[in-house]
C-alpha cells in the first residue's frame, strides 16, 4: 500500500505534512508528499490519499530541529525550495530531510543524492527571483501615504523579499500583493509585517489603485529615457538583462506613452 | 522651467558617467529614517542601451565655466542650461527611493561659477537629504577637481562613495582636450579621500573600505608601493599622538566650523550625521574613477597601466571606461569610422577584472611591442596563447591563481576545484560540474596527466577552435549582472559596468 500525504502549498503546510509523515509510520519508503492545488493529478490505484489541514506547530517542530541537527544553511536552503513552483517540491524535501538528519550539516555538499541536488537547484532558482524582485518591484503611492506594489512571482516570493523592505522603509506603511496568489505582506511602521489573504471586497478595493497619485511615475520614465545613450543603444542586452515578464508593473515600461 | 524639464536636461548630460553600480556599503535600516544599503548592490532597471540603472544619476547644474572638448556641457556650446535645487534632488531621490525605482542618488555637477561654489551645492544638497530627509540610502558624489579640501572631506562625510575623473589616461591627452583641467587637480582630491578612507578605517579597525586589487595583490604577496606604506604610516602616528593627548573630539565639528567660515555652509551641532546615526564612516563605499576609450591615441597598454597605478597607488575600488562618443562638432576630436569603440572597452573591462581579481600585471598582458588587445579574442584567451610554456596546467595540483590564469576558469569555478579535489581526483566531468567552461579551457589543462584530446595540438589550431568556438558580436550581448561572492565570503563585488563586462 502507498499512502500520498496531501497538504497545502504553504510553509505550514509542507512542513507539517513532513512532520505527520514520521507521526503517521508508514514507512518512509510507502510514504510520498504532495501539494494540493497543482494542476489535476490523476488518482493512482492501490494509494491512499489523506488530506491534511496546516499546522503552525508541527512545522515550527520540523524547523526547529532541522536548524538543531543541521544549520542555518541547511534550514534557510529548505525554506526557500519550500516557496518554488516545482510540483515535487513537497516530497523532495521530505527526502531531503531524512538524509539531512542522518548526515547533519554536510548534507548541502552530497550533491550525489538527487533529493539535495534538486533542493539546491529550487533554492537557487527561488533566490535568484528574489534578487531580482528587490530591485524589480514598484510601489504606488495610493491614498493616505500607503504604498502598494503588485507582482506576479512565479514563486512564493513574498516573505522572502518582505524583511529587505520592512528594513528599507521602517517608516512606512506598505502593501506587496502578489496577485497570483492573492495574498499580502503588510507593513506598518514600528512592526515588523504580517502575511494576509485577501477577501474579495479587500482584492476589489486594491484593484481599483492602478494609478500612482504623484507625478513621480512620468519623472521616472522621463529619467529613463535620458539616460540611455543613443549611439550605445542595445536592446537584447536589455531584453536580458530584464526578461519581458518582469515588466509588467514596471511604469518605465508602460506602452501606450513614450518608452525608453 | 519645471521639474520634468530640468530632469530631462540634467540627466541627458549625465548619462556619459558610466559608473552605475550601488555596491560596496552595508548598512542597515534606523527607525525614523528611510533606506538601507547592500553590499552587493541592486539594480533596479535596465535602459535601452542594456546598462542597468540602479542610482538617480544626475547632474547639478549644466552650467560649465570649462571648456572640454568631448563634453556636450562645454561653455562654447549652445545648449539649454538648467539647474536643480537642493530640496528638487531631494524630492526626486526621495519619491524614486519609496517607489522602489532606486538605490540613491549618483551627483555629478557641471562647474558653475567656480569649483568652490559647485562643491558647496552638492554638499548642501547631500546634507539636506541626510539630514531633514533622513535618507539612508546610497550616495555618490563627485569632488570637483579645484574645490577646496574642507568641502571634499565634509561630502565625504555623507557619501557612500566618491569619484573624481581622470577623463583622460595622460597629461598631453588632458591637456589636448581638456585645456582647464590638470592632472594635479584631479589627483589631489583623489589622494585626499584615499587619505580620508584609511584614516577612518585604522582608526575603526576595519579594512572593508579597500579595493579588490588590494586584496589580490596581499594575497599573491605583492609588497605595496611606498607612498600607500607611507600614507599609512603618517595616519598611525596622527592617530596615535592624538590618543596620547586625549582623543580625537568630535573632529567632524572642527571641519565643519572651519568649512563654515570658508564658503558659508552652517551646519549645527546635531548635524554630524554620519558620526552621530551610524559608525561615522568616511566614503565607505571607497572612490571609482573615469576614463574616456578613443578620444586620444593613447594604447590600451598604456590605459591599463593607469588603471593598475591607480588601484596601486589610490587604492581605488573602481576605474570605469567610457567607450568615447563624438557629441561635439570639434576639429580635435577623432571621427571614428565603427562608432563608439564598444568591443575595445568590453576588452579594458575584461583585463581590468584580470587585474583585480586574477593577479595578472599589465605587463603581463601587454607589451610596447604589442600594445593593444585582439578585439576577437578574450584577454585571457590571447595572453595564454601567448605563453604556451605557461601550459598545461594539472588542475588537480595547480594553486588558486594558477588555475584562475587558464582560460575557462573562472573566480567560482576556481574555488570550486580547490574545494572539491580536498576529498576526490577531479576528471573532465567533475570540471564541467565545477562550472569550468570546457571547450576553451580543454587545450590548457590535463587532469590526472591526460589531455582531454589525445591529438597534439599547434597554437594556431587553438586559436582556430577558440575563434569558432565564440560568437563575436558587433556589440557585447550577454553581459551578465552577477554577484560574486569572494574569497572571504563577506565581501561582494557587484560586475555591473555599465553594461560592458
Ligand atoms: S568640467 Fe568639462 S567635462 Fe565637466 S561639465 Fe564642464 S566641460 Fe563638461
Amino acid at each position: 500500500m502507498k499512502y500520498i500525504l496531501q497538504c497545502e502549498d504553504s510553509i505550514e503546510g509542507i512542513f507539517s505534512a513532513v512532520y505527520s509523515a514520521w507521526e503517521l509510520k508508514y514507512g518512509h519508503e510507502n510514504t510520498a508528499i504532495q501539494v494540493l492545488g497543482g494542476e489535476e493529478e490523476t488518482l493512482e490505484l492501490f494509494t491512499t490519499y489523506i488530506p491534511l489541514k496546516p499546522d503552525v506547530e508541527k512545522a515550527q517542530k520540523v524547523l526547529n530541529t532541522i536548524q538543531r541537527v543541521c544549520s542555518e544553511a541547511v534550514y534557510e536552503r529548505l525554506f526557500y525550495a519550500a516557496c518554488s513552483d516545482a510540483a515535487d517540491k513537497a516530497d523532495t524535501i521530505y527526502r531531503y530531510i531524512q538524509t539531512a538528519l542522518r548526515m547533519g550539516s554536510r548534507v548541502v555538499n552530497h550533491l550525489a543524492d538527487p533529493a539535495v541536488a534538486r533542493v539546491m537547484e529550487l533554492s537557487r532558482a527561488v533566490g535568484n527571483a528574489q534578487h531580482h524582485y528587490l530591485g524589480f518591484l514598484r510601489f504606488i503611492e495610493i491614498p493616505e501615504h500607503i504604498l502598494l506594489a503588485r507582482y506576479e512571482p512565479k514563486h512564493r516570493l513574498t516573505e522572502l523579499i518582505m524583511p529587505h523592505f520592512v528594513e528599507r522603509f521602517p517608516e512606512e506603511r506598505f502593501v506587496i500583493w502578489d496577485t497570483v496568489r492573492n495574498v499580502t505582506g503588510v507593513h506598518v511602521p514600528g512592526e515588523s509585517f504580517v502575511m494576509l489573504h485577501l477577501t474579495e471586497a479587500q482584492t476589489a478595493v486594491l484593484r481599483d489603485y492602478t494609478e500612482d497619485n504623484m507625478e513621480a511615475e512620468q519623472l521616472w520614465r522621463a529619467f529613463v529615457e535620458s539616460i540611455s545613450i543613443k549611439e550605445r543603444e542595445n536592446k537584447k542586452l536589455q531584453r536580458n538583462n530584464i526578461p519581458l515578464h518582469f515588466r509588467t508593473y514596471m511604469p518605465e515600461f508602460k506602452k501606450g506613452e513614450e518608452r525608453p | 522651467m519645471n521639474l520634468m524639464e530640468k530632469l530631462h536636461i540634467l540627466a541627458d548630460s549625465a548619462k556619459y558617467d558610466v559608473a552605475c553600480t550601488s555596491s560596496g556599503s552595508a548598512r542597515k535600516g534606523v527607525a525614523g529614517a528611510i533606506g538601507n544599503s547592500v553590499a552587493p548592490g541592486i539594480c533596479h532597471t535596465f535602459s535601452a542601451d542594456g546598462r542597468c540603472i540602479s542610482l538617480l544619476k544626475i547632474l547639478y547644474t549644466n552650467h560649465c565655466i570649462f571648456d572640454c572638448k568631448y563634453c556636450i556641457n562645454r561653455f562654447s556650446n549652445d545648449v539649454v542650461r538648467t539647474s536643480f535645487t537642493p530640496e528638487e534632488v531631494c524630492t526626486l531621490t526621495m519619491e524614486f527611493y519609496r517607489r522602489n525605482y532606486i538605490e540613491g542618488l549618483f551627483l555629478s555637477s557641471g562647474i558653475n561659477h567656480t569649483p568652490n561654489a559647485t562643491m558647496t551645492e552638492i554638499v548642501e544638497t547631500l546634507m539636506l537629504l541626510r539630514e531633514k530627509y533622513h535618507f539612508n540610502g546610497y550616495i555618490h558624489c563627485k569632488a570637483i577637481p579645484g574645490a577646496d579640501p574642507d568641502l571634499v572631506e565634509l561630502a565625504g562625510w555623507y557619501a557612500d562613495r566618491m569619484s573624481v575623473n581622470l577623463e583622460l589616461p595622460t597629461t598631453e591627452g588632458l591637456r589636448a582636450l581638456a585645456p582647464h583641467k590638470n592632472r594635479k587637480n584631479i589627483l589631489l582630491p583623489m589622494r585626499q579621500i584615499q587619505s580620508g578612507i584609511e584614516e577612518n578605517m585604522q582608526s575603526l579597525g576595519v579594512q572593508d573600505s579597500r579595493g579588490r586589487y588590494w586584496y589580490t595583490a596581499r594575497e599573491l604577496g605583492r609588497k605595496e608601493e611606498n607612498t600607500t606604506l607611507l600614507l599609512r604610516e603618517q595616519l598611525r602616528q596622527k592617530l596615535l599622538s592624538e590618543k596620547e593627548t586625549g582623543g580625537r573630539e568630535p573632529d567632524l565639528f572642527q571641519e565643519v566650523q572651519h568649512v563654515s567660515g570658508t564658503s558659508g555652509l552652517h551646519m549645527k551641532k546635531e548635524a554630524k550625521w554620519a558620526n552621530q546615526q551610524h559608525t561615522g564612516r568616511f566614503v565607505p563605499a571607497g572612490q571609482s574613477t573615469q576614463m574616456i576609450i578613443g578620444a586620444t591615441g593613447e594604447s590600451d597598454y598604456q590605459i591599463l597601466s593607469v588603471s593598475e597605478a591607480l588601484y596601486k597607488k589610490f587604492d581605488l575600488k573602481r576605474v570605469f571606461y567610457s567607450a568615447f562618443i563624438r557629441v561635439n562638432e570639434d576639429s580635435s576630436l577623432p571621427v571614428l569610422p565603427g562608432g563608439p569603440p564598444l568591443l575595445r572597452e568590453h576588452r579594458l573591462y575584461q583585463a581590468d577584472w584580470l587585474l583585480r581579481y586574477y593577479g595578472f600585471e599589465a605587463k603581463e598582458l601587454l607589451s610596447e611591442n604589442q600594445p593593444n588587445f585582439n578585439e576577437f579574442l578574450d584577454p585571457k584567451c590571447d595572453w595564454a596563447l601567448r605563453h604556451p610554456e605557461q601550459f598545461p596546467v594539472e588542475v588537480n595540483r595547480a594553486d588558486y591563481y594558477t588555475l584562475l590564469r587558464v582560460p575557462g576558469i573562472g573566480v567560482k569555478s576556481a574555488r570550486r576545484i580547490v574545494q572539491a579535489r580536498k576529498t576526490a581526483r577531479l576528471d573532465f566531468p567533475d570540471l564541467k560540474k565545477a562550472g569550468v567552461v570546457l571547450k576553451r579551457a580543454v587545450y590548457f589543462i590535463t587532469c590526472g596527466g591526460a589531455w582531454y584530446y589525445s591529438m597534439k595540438m599547434t597554437q594556431g589550431l587553438i586559436l582556430q577552435n577558440l575563434l569558432l568556438s565564440e560568437k563575436i558580436p558587433k556589440q557585447p550581448e550577454n553581459i551578465r549582472y552577477e554577484q560574486l561572492s569572494l574569497f572571504d565570503g563577506t565581501y561582494q563585488d557587484f560586475l555591473c559596468e555599465s553594461g560592458t563586462a
